[in-house]
């Protein structure tokens, strides 16, 4: 019997009321979910009983799409002679398909192909992209789908009233073909000449009509590879180190030696001149830069001014390596001087926010569970790294920023001298995860540059990258629910973490301002937790508590933020609700679920993963689902807690298979979606069996991958399923980036959970 | 300071460097060859993986003075001289493997040598066995690219 079938007597499976929004003002307005009018009805004759949580009407993605359009308007596209559409976004490339996704856009308005269109990086533009220039909360495709889209619409239009002048016809017989504008009898003009005889610069508020209808679209909705596949298989690809030959053929390759406890800064330098007698050392330099802190304890903990690192320029990085690591310097106590990983979590424990209280409504039993989940890097692939110059013009940085005016303003303070005379330049990234929302290694390297006199590529080495990443923070969760003979009637969610630094603010430099008054930095915290967390089932009665404790330690956004831990603790609980009441996990998700779309990817995954499948002594399935940024996933995972791999004796847990799928609404690049599905399972993978960073005495204990050890190719399921649902009529597209973080982590400790018969409590298991 | 000649990518090269300086700063830092990247420093994400006598290095940790008047290729090198991209090369690209990319000249060096060790044809134990560090999570195409290569 269907497994939908078999539950409609419970839930009456109207889809949730969608207002759909309209473009205004260069925004696709939000989709305000609304609960579904027959689970209110269903509640009322003994259905689940809706838990409506602020991010079901407004999420962060809202936020972010909303600032960001009142930039769009400054978004161009340029034609070239050459029949080429140029368009320089202003967001950060690091992997996630932006320029590929941008390309599409313009390629599927203009009718061309996306080899035909070059999408580069925006300079940090302080002024017109004010509050439009941050890469992270997953929300690009929301923010951008529709201006730039516009924008290539309004450049097929230009190019269309030319030809029609040029071809002596009325504009209404003109179509676009093949990168020439056509009159109907075959008369066609090339873009390129068309550009040459009417610059077209396109703007999105300028089209007269719509963009194509998603019924309507051929290139969007289907797969297609990244632009610069070809690039970077040949080696051929430029990342900030490798672009110097291009942009800053003099820099010198520099390093910079930190503290080995975090927020700490040099008493003493004791060996300089043994540095600066080593082999190709060119120079050495003291940084004060102290990186952006909440206001905790003591603010004033480093004062300004103070020396934080030393600055090393050799000929080659290897020397500069060789002369860090011979360097010998006294650091005075850091900001946690003393503490461990056992002191953070009592003191995230003392801080939770206290759980409801009990025993509330007669015959009423109560669930509870509680999570620690540890420190975790970010640890892109490509290092923290710049390229800078400073001339009597002033300063000049490239490097992969994704907020660049966060880096003028720094840089602009530390070193003096106006935001004008402050150059930013975004190049692509090797990875960020949300580490490169900070620009610490730009704002070292002007200051590297300003001091030595000379242009520096600068470099922080893997173990400086590590002891000093801005830490996704350590946290505790605490869950509760509430049933009456198997209904529940309530859900608690109390989640106390070290506190997430949001001091870059949200692209403009006024938040970046406001997140720097006392208190300002925790309201932001609640303000993006709230907006994140989406209960994604009816449970009745829903509170979400966020209390965060401010160390002054290096913390940030990690890929999902709050809901990679606070999801992954819900879908763990999920599991123990169905067992309290005796029902199977995917027909208790189901049956609770807020809405059909979310039903719809649960149902896919269990069919298409053979959910209850037989399984051997020591394997297990496990599964969970999530909704996220508009979107919906699904995830079934399979574990064997005995895998072996190759040269090792003992053994270990494998996730041996994973079946995933995502509704996004519309979905635009299928082979990205797929490409952010299969990325956000690695990620899932490591925190949950053994990405964890330990704190010992203060510092950063990890220093590479070879004790920060992530998701290796022996690690990763052989067997992967990834399904894409095609575009819903209605439904605006959702977000893609973070999405399955906190999915397939809830899948994989539920997974070993009933391999082991015990639940997963304690992230990363092996720690 | 000693001088070394070695064939790079093809071509012989002659540098003036230090002795234990690692392989990787002098293709990065003096002869411009920036396919192969630095991720850790101490050949354990292998970003830096090359190719010396066929055999795949980890060139951050080989001493320069190791490679005198032997072959080193890079991912540079990898095509044919007419530009024919190696099987993997076009592997990755159909099957969309890389997300930032900066790992990917390493994986494909590593799996170029592999498949070569093997005569041909791997299977999903040896590429178990690949230790290099995709952050992005691409392991599932870098799989099936690699299968589809092999015989």
């Amino acid at each position: 019997m269907d497994r939908r079938k078999f539950l409609t007597y419970v839930i009456t499976g109207a889809p949730t009321l969608t207002v759909a929004g309209r473009w205004v003002g260069g925004t696709a307005a939000m989709g305000q979910e609304l609960p579904d009018p027959n689970t209110i009805v269903g509640a009322l004759t003994g259905g689940p009983i809706p838990s409506p949580t602020p991010s079901d009407f407004y999420d962060l993605g809202d936020y972010l799409t909303q600032q960001s359009a009142l930039g769009m308007g400054f978004l161009t596209l340029t034609i070239t002679e050459e029949g080429r559409a140029v368009f320089a976004v202003p967001r950060q490339e690091v992997g996630q398909g932006i320029r590929t996704m941008c390309a599409m856009f313009i390629a599927e308005e203009l009718g061309i192909g996306v080899d035909k269109v070059d999408v580069t990086l925006a300079d940090a533009q302080i002024i017109e992209y004010s509050t439009n220039q941050l890469t992270g909360g997953s929300y690009n495709a929301r923010a951008f789908y529709q201006p730039v889209s516009r924008m290539a619409v309004s450049a097929r239009e230009t190019l269309a009233r030319a030809a029609a002048e040029q071809l002596g016809v009325p504009e209404s017989e003109i179509t676009a073909r093949d990168g020439m504008m056509v009159d109907r009898n075959n008369n066609g003009i090339p873009y390129g000449s068309l550009s040459q005889a009417t610059l077209v610069l396109a703007r999105p508020q300028d089209a007269l009509s719509d963009p194509k209808p998603v019924t309507e679209q051929t290139l969007l909705g289907t797969r297609v590879a990244r632009t610069d596949a070809a690039d970077i298989v040949t080696g051929t690809k430029r990342y900030t180190l490798d672009a110097a030959a291009e942009v800053l053929p003099d820099a010198v390759p520099t390093v910079v030696l930190h503290s080995p406890q975090i927020r700490s800064a040099l008493a003493s330098f004791n060996n300089e001149e043994a540095i600066r007698a080593m082999p190709g050392v060119r120079d050495v330099t003291t940084l004060t830069y102290i990186p952006t802190y909440g206001l905790g304890e003591d603010p004033q903990f480093i004062q300004p001014g103070t020396p934080t690192g030393i600055a090393i320029a050799a000929d080659t990085f290897g020397q500069a390596i060789a002369a860090q690591q011979a360097v010998d310097a006294t650091w005075v106590p850091g900001a946690i001087d003393g503490m461990d990983d056992d002191a953070i979590m009592e003191r995230l424990k003392a801080n939770a926010p206290p759980q409801a209280p009990l025993d509330a409504l007669p015959g009423a039993e109560t669930l509870q569970m509680e999570f620690e989940f540890a420190h975790v890097a970010h640890a892109p692939m490509e290092t923290m790294d710049a390229l800078a110059r400073v001339t009597d013009d002033g300063v000049e940085v490239w490097g992969g920023f994704k907020i660049p005016q966060d880096a003028v303003t720094e840089i602009s303070l530390l070193l003096g001298v106006l935001p004008a005379q402050v150059t930013v330049h975004c190049l692509d990234a090797g990875g960020s995860f949300g580490r490169r929302l900070f620009a610490e290694a730009g704002i070292e390297a002007a200051q590297a540059a300003a001091n030595f006199g000379f242009p520096v590529k600068l470099m922080w080495t893997r173990d400086q990258d590590t002891k000093n990443d801005r830490l996704r923070p350590a946290s505790h969760v605490s869950t509760q629910a509430t049933h009456v003979d198997g209904r529940y009637v309530s859900y608690q969610h109390r989640y106390s973490g070290v506190e997430t630094s949001l001091n870059h603010g949200f692209s403009d430099v006024v938040t970046a301002a406001a997140v720097s008054f006392p208190g300002a930095q925790m309201t932001a915290g609640q303000i993006v937790f709230h907006t994140q967390m989406v209960q994604s089932y009816n449970f009745g009665a829903c509170t979400q508590v966020l209390n965060e404790t401010d160390l002054n330690t290096m913390t940030g956004s990690w890929r999902s933020v709050y809901t990679g831990i606070g999801k992954t603790a819900d879908e763990i609980m999920c599991d123990q609700m169905a067992a309290a009441i005796g029902m199977d996990p995917v027909d208790f998700r189901l049956l609770h679920a807020k809405n059909d779309r979310l039903r719809d990817v649960i149902d896919w995954v269990a069919e298409h993963g053979n959910w209850g499948r037989d399984m051997p002594p020591g394997t297990a399935q496990g599964f969970a689902a999530n909704s996220e940024h508009r979107g919906f996933q699904a995830c079934l995972v399979e574990v064997d807690m005995n895998a072996r791999r190759p040269g090792e004796s003992g053994t270990r847990p494998r996730v041996t298979k994973a079946v995933m799928a995502f509704d996004a609404g519309i979905p635009f690049n299928v082979s990205g979606l797929e490409g952010q599905m299969l990325s956000g399972l690695s990620d899932g993978i490591a925190t949950v069996l053994q990405a964890g960073i330990h704190i010992d005495n203060g510092g950063v204990r990890e220093s590479s991958y070879a004790d920060f050890y992530y998701t290796r190719a022996a690690d990763y399921p052989r067997e992967v399923i990834t399904h894409v649902f095609p575009a819903r009529e209605g439904v605006e597209p959702s977000g893609a980036g973070e999405c399955m973080v906190p999915t397939t982590a809830g899948a994989i400790a539920n997974a070993i959970g009933r391999a082991t018969g015990t639940p997963v409590t304690r992230f990363p298991i092996n720690f | 300071m000693p001088e070394y000649t070695f064939e790079l990518n093809g071509e012989d090269v002659t540098i003036e460097a230090p002795s234990d300086v690692g392989l990787l700063y002098v293709l990065r830092d003096m002869l411009g060859i920036t396919g192969p990247k630095y991720g850790c420093g101490v050949g354990v994400c292998r970003a830096c993986t090359c190719h010396l006598n066929g055999k795949e290095i980890q060139t951050c940790i080989t001493p320069v003075e190791d490679v005198d008047h032997k072959k080193v290729t890079t991912i540079e090198g990898l095509a044919e001289e007419d530009g024919t991209l190696h099987p993997l090369q076009q592997a990755w690209i159909d099957y969309d493997v890389a997300q930032c990319g900066y790992c990917q000249a390493g994986q494909i060096m590593t799996a170029a040598a592999m498949l070569k060790k093997n005569g041909g044809k791997v299977d999903d134990d040896d590429i178990d066995e690949m230790q290099n560090v995709c952050r992005c999570g691409t392991y599932f195409r870098i799989r099936q690219a690699i299968k589809s290569v092999s015989r």
